[in-house]
């Protein structure tokens, strides 16, 4: 464990579980607490289960099957209990911040993802 | 309301007033009755109001009463039990105030029974004082009190009963009177109300009664005023339009003119503006001799005031006389002063016209007389006689006379005479020389008019005529055929002039002594006649040939003989028709000839006509013919003037065939030309587009309506088959047909039409567009009806091909323009498909270039993104080692480990820009480099990936030398910058030999410099310049790898923010590149130009 970050829980929303994966050891790594789901509805399922209460940010993916990052950012937001927790997207795609500016994300890292950035951004949010 | 409006203005003003006035007193009377109904409804609340009040006092009052009397009791009962003195004065003086307050209730205005009711307390009171002092006395007097409870308790019970009873009869009363009091109130209201209302409504009414009145009338008065304009508009535009008329008008009292027409300018020359102010005008215009006669006429139509018509001259400007007939009658117009209107017509022409038609008809009644009685004298002196006599008389002349010229004397004797000395007629004679009047008339052969003997200069008067004393006179000649049979004159002794007419007379006169003396003649001048045309027969060079009414020939001149090859002798007697005209028109001329005898009617006289003869051999030659009938009693004969035109007509026959020739060759040269420059447009047209459909629509829209009507393209589709996909057509009537048609498939088996040329390749011309050839093109009768619903009328089709191969066909149509196609058309038909199979290849190659672009653009975008995505996985992998690595204690196993993780994620760093640059590519070549503009620190940035770069830049020996002044702040893309720079850096690290980089960032409020120095291998000068381009470098692969993109996509970028990127550079001395950006971008681009702009074309 490289910091002490072990209450701050980060939800990775990510379909490639390889990816998924990656970042949770390197999150965990730096002391976060991870949870992982690899579509939207997977993870506003976890959320609601109880994970919601300590999660400090979401690491979000957009073109994701049966619920994208879209979709989900959209039920997020409406839910009250959800709506607090600010989002993080990660992707490849092209004029993400005009994209993302009317689901109310201002943050994002481009894919492939610099690390150093990525945790720069993290820290933003999990102080 | 509406049955109390006037009707339309047929009512008096006077009826409308009274009206108005008894509407408006109803009013008024309506707003007093209301006054007063509110005056007395007050009035009577008021008086409720004080009565009410009264009794309210009243109660009040005797509530005061009963206040008194308990505490009269009081002190009455305290002086029982105390016997105190004092009380007892106390007793009596309640008496007192309770006997006061009851005599002022009884003051004042008291019902009956109010009387009654107090005047009851009034004596309950004195009771029960009277009570109360005999229960006192027995105290006084030391009695027991016992009486007091039954003698006094008792009258005070019976007092209060009448206090009560007063009370309750005043409540009742109060009540009453408030009850009345609402009740006339609720009254008061409704009558005011009532009131008020009808007098509102009866105002309302007489208002609107008022203002429809009045805006009646003043429409009225518009109108009047209107009509009363136009009537006078019309008035004066008929006054101006009078032809030969003037209209004037005079102020009745001083005859000055207030208006005169117009056409008196035109009339009498004077300007109208001077007319008007002159004030004697209207005395000066008139003829002097007139003007005592028109005043006395105006001064009688001012009195009588009828109309009054007369002839009198006016004086024209210019000094003319002119007659006019003039009505003038007095005018009164309300308003204004009387008027004195007239019309002047001129009638000088009229009365001049009169004049001269009445004498006219004098003369030619004179004439005609004289005529018929020439026609049964035959003595010719006896005639002349007459003629003396008629014109003396009917010219009003003392002399008259006929001076016969004596053959072969030169001199004119005296025939004939009218009021000449006796002895002269018949004997005396004049020289026929200049020298007297009757010479001088014969020698100039035109009438000679003596206005006064006295005066005259061209000859010397007669001494005959002076001792008649004449002083004027006319003398005309007596004309022949052949010359002058003498002159006849007038002669008058007072002074007169003679006018046209009268020569004119004369001359007829004369005209009929002439005709009865050639009457006489006539014998011998046949006889001359025949002589004289003899001769011109002979020497004419015409062939002139006589014929009579049945067409046989009388004359056959010379000229006729060498003309027709015939001698006259066998001409004459024979029937024309069978000598010289040609088989076929000598029953039209037999006709001819029998009409005219019928008739008389002949077209064909006196004009020239040109028409074919025969010759005695029989040959046939044009000939110029001019028949005209020879004048004479009798059958009528016809003389033929004949002319030989063979060289004439060979001439003209020759210009026309050269003038065809000419416009044949200029029309050819015409539509020569206009091809020509038809398929140079249709060339220009087609190279302007190379959009595979546009382009089929533009071959297709060329034609029409140039050469065709409709136009269509077919073309073999991918299936081989032969797919319509673009008609023209100018009338939008053809569209439906066009579409039906469309959805049949081409038949190639067909005979006809454009799947029938493309099977054979042959190019089809179908001059008539036949319902045969429509029914063998179509595949069933709806295909049919659809085709001859295009109602073509001719079409040609010609197969479209590129390099040998057919790829479709062009047909046009021709429908309303009744053009029909014929095979030379064909040749530039195929013109004109040449040109459109290479602009339809042109746009399909152009077509399937840009397809396989924009696939390959998809493939690298689809690929890129897939191969991100592991990528992705991999460098964080590769990422998060490296840091737990750096996190863990030392270990040696890690030492091996680590260095082997960089070069992987300097591998995978490599291979993230490749895959950048790549999915750049496409985007840049689509023309989608969005940038997102956010406020980025060049210097930042460049700090930023000199550090990531300083490990690759020690690896390749180059010492990194970063140079930067402060933040240097612009609206970017922070991610093309970053490119930029990085493209920058590893480029000058790859070509940097080893030696030192210099990077430095400075700028200016507007700019903002990156330089990047390398002290490598350099470009060459003419390397320099494509570096920039995609897939290019300077130096050879085989020594540096890379795909070459990187120079391309800054530029790209570069180009993009706005800015500008050049190099200095020498071979072996290394390379400067400097990239200037805008700190904002001025103009907005978005997408790289470059290539680009070519792509999307």
């Amino acid at each position: 464990v490289l910091a002490n970050n072990g209450d701050k829980r980060i939800l990775v929303v990510e379909d490639d579980p390889d990816l998924r994966e990656a970042l949770a050891e390197i999150l965990r790594d730096e002391g976060y607490s991870v949870e992982g789901a690899s579509h939207g509805a997977e993870a506003l399922a976890l959320l609601r289960k109880g994970v919601a209460g300590s999660t400090c940010l979401i690491l979000l993916d957009l073109t994701m099957p049966v619920m994208n990052g879209w979709q989900f950012r959209d039920v997020q937001r409406r839910d009250p209990d959800l709506s607090r927790i600010p989002v993080v997207v990660l992707s490849a795609g092209e004029r993400l911040a005009e994209q993302l500016r009317p689901l109310g994300i201002q943050t994002f890292v481009r894919k492939p993802i610099e690390l150093s950035r990525l945790l720069d951004a993290i820290r933003q949010y999990c102080i | 309301v509406r049955s109390a409006l006037p009707p339309s203005g047929t009512r008096k003003p006077s009826s409308f007033r009274r009206r108005i006035a008894i509407g408006f007193a109803t009013a008024v009377l309506l707003i007093a009755a209301t006054g007063l109904v509110s005056y007395y409804a007050l009035h009577e609340t008021a008086s409720g109001d004080r009565a009410f009040a009264r009794q309210a006092r009243d109660v009040i009052e005797v509530s005061r009463l009963r206040t008194k009397l308990e505490q009269k009791m009081v002190a009455a009962r305290g002086y029982m039990i105390t016997g105190n003195e004092k009380l007892l004065d106390e007793v009596r003086q309640r008496h007192d105030e309770l006997h006061a307050l009851i005599q002022d209730l009884r003051k004042g205005n008291l019902t009956k029974r109010e009387r009654t009711l107090l005047a009851d307390i009034e004596a309950a009171e004195q009771a029960h004082q009277r009570a109360t002092e005999e229960a006192l006395a027995q105290r006084s007097q030391g009695e027991n009190a016992g009486s007091f409870a039954e003698n006094v308790e008792p009258a005070r019970e019976a007092l209060e009963r009448r206090l009560l009873a007063y009370i309750s009869n005043e409540k009742q009363q109060l009540e009453e009177t408030d009850a009345d009091s609402a009740q006339k109130n609720s009254i008061a209201s409704s009558l005011i109300l009532v009131s008020g209302a009808l007098s509102v409504g009866v105002t309302v009414i007489l208002a609107i009664l008022l203002t429809q009145r009045l805006s009646r009338l003043y429409e009225l008065e518009r109108e009047e005023r209107r009509l009363a304009e136009t009537t006078r508009r019309r008035y004066r535009d008929l006054v101006e339009g009078i032809p030969g008329g003037i209209v004037w008008e005079a102020d009745a009292a001083t005859l000055r003119m207030t208006f005169v027409s117009r056409r008196a300018r035109e009339m009498l020359g004077y300007a109208q503006d001077g007319a008007l102010a002159e004030p004697a005008f209207w005395t000066k215009l008139i003829h002097a001799e007139d003007r005592e006669r028109v005043l006395a006429i105006a001064a009688k139509a001012l009195q009588d005031g009828s109309e009054h018509q007369f002839e009198h001259r006016f004086l024209a400007a210019d000094g003319r006389t002119v007659w006019f007939q003039t009505r003038i009658r007095l005018f009164h117009e309300e308003a204004k002063p009387p008027v004195l209107r007239g019309l002047s017509v001129d009638i000088t022409r009229l009365k001049g016209a009169d004049d001269a038609l009445r004498l006219r008809a004098r003369q030619q009644a004179a004439v005609v007389r004289l005529g018929q009685e020439a026609l049964a004298e035959i003595d010719l002196v006896r005639v002349s006689e007459r003629a003396c006599e008629v014109v003396a008389e009917t010219l009003e002349v003392e002399l008259a006379a006929v001076f016969r010229l004596v053959p072969g004397r030169r001199e004119l004797l005296l025939e004939a005479g009218m009021g000449w000395a006796e002895g002269l007629v018949g004997t005396a004679a004049v020289p026929a020389t200049t020298a007297t009047q009757p010479g001088y008339t014969l020698l100039a052969g035109e009438p000679v008019l003596v206005p006064d003997a006295r005066r005259e200069k061209r000859f010397d008067t007669m001494r005959l005529l002076e001792d008649h004393r004449v002083v004027s006179g006319a003398s005309v000649v007596i004309p022949t055929t052949a010359g002058s049979l003498g002159v006849l004159t007038v002669h008058s002794r007072s002074l007169r002039s003679f006018s046209a007419e009268d020569t004119v007379f004369l001359q007829s006169v004369a005209n009929v002594l002439s005709a009865v003396t050639a009457r006489k003649l006539a014998d011998t001048a046949v006889e001359e006649s025949e002589r004289r045309k003899a001769a011109i027969l002979e020497g004419a060079f015409d062939a002139i040939i006589t014929i009579d009414y049945e067409g046989r020939v009388l004359e056959f001149n010379p000229a006729a003989e060498r003309l027709f090859g015939f001698p006259a002798e066998q001409a004459v007697g024979r029937e024309l028709a069978d000598l010289i005209i040609p088989e076929r028109l000598r029953e039209q001329h037999r006709r001819g000839m029998a009409r005219y005898l019928v008739t008389k009617e002949a077209p064909v006289l006196n004009r020239r006509l040109e028409m074919p003869a025969i010759r005695a051999d029989g040959a046939e030659f044009p000939v110029e013919l001019t028949i005209s009938r020879i004048s004479g009693e009798g059958p009528p004969a016809f003389t033929g003037f004949v002319r030989d035109i063979t060289e004439r007509r060979h001439a003209e026959t020759e210009r026309a065939d050269l003038l065809a020739r000419e416009q044949r060759a200029r029309a050819s040269a015409e539509v020569a030309e206009s091809r020509a420059a038809f398929l140079a447009e249709a060339s220009a047209t087609l190279a302007s587009s190379l959009e595979y459909r546009a382009t089929l629509t533009t071959v297709a829209r060329l034609a029409v309506p140039r050469i065709a009507d409709w136009c269509a393209v077919d073309i073999l589709d991918g299936k081989g088959d032969l797919r319509r996909l673009a008609t023209s057509h100018d009338d939008l009537g053809r569209a439906p047909a066009a579409e039906r048609v469309v959805r049949y498939p081409a038949d190639l088996d067909a005979p006809h039409g454009p799947a029938h040329v493309f099977a054979t390749g042959e190019p089809e011309v179908l001059n008539e567009v036949s319902d045969e050839v429509l029914r063998a093109i179509a595949r069933d009768e709806e295909h049919y009806r659809a085709a001859r619903d295009l109602r073509l009328c001719s079409s040609m089709s010609v197969p479209l091909s590129v390099r040998g191969l057919n790829i479709g066909v062009l047909t046009f149509g021709s429908a309303e323009s009744g053009r029909r196609y014929a095979a030379e058309d064909v040749a530039f038909a195929q013109d004109l498909a040449g040109r459109a199979s290479a602009a339809i290849e042109n746009a399909r190659l152009y077509r399937d270039a840009q397809d396989a672009v924009r696939a390959r653009d998809e493939f690298l975008s689809i690929a890129s993104h897939e191969l991100k995505t592991p990528l992705t996985t991999l460098q964080l992998q590769v990422q998060g080692l490296l840091r737990k690595i750096q996190a863990a204690a030392p270990d040696p196993t890690l030492d091996i480990v680590a260095p082997r993780l960089l070069t992987a994620e300097r591998q995978v760093d490599r291979l993230t820009d490749l895959i950048n640059n790549l999915l750049d590519i496409s985007r840049i070549t689509a023309g989608r480099l969005d940038l997102e503009l956010e406020p980025v620190d060049l210097a930042a940035v460049v700090r930023e990936f000199a550090g990531r770069a300083r490990d690759e830049a020690s690896r390749a020996g180059c010492a990194l030398q970063i140079e930067t002044a402060g933040a240097c702040v612009g609206q970017w893309d922070r991610m093309r910058v970053e490119q930029v720079v990085t493209n920058l850096l590893s480029n000058a690290i790859k070509y940097g030999a080893g030696r030192p980089i210099e990077v430095s960032v400075s700028g200016d409020d507007a700019w903002a410099r990156l330089m990047i120095r390398d002290h490598g291998i350099g470009i060459a000068p003419e390397h320099q310049a494509r570096i920039f381009e995609r897939f290019e470098r300077a130096v050879s692969d085989r020594h540096y790898g890379g795909l070459g993109l990187g120079l391309w996509i800054v530029r790209q970028v570069v180009d993009a923010l706005g800015g500008s990127i050049q190099v200095e550079s020498e071979s072996g001395k290394g390379s400067l590149f400097t990239v200037n950006l805008p700190r904002t971008l001025r103009k907005r681009r978005t997408s790289a130009a470059g290539e680009s702009g070519n792509a999307r074309r």
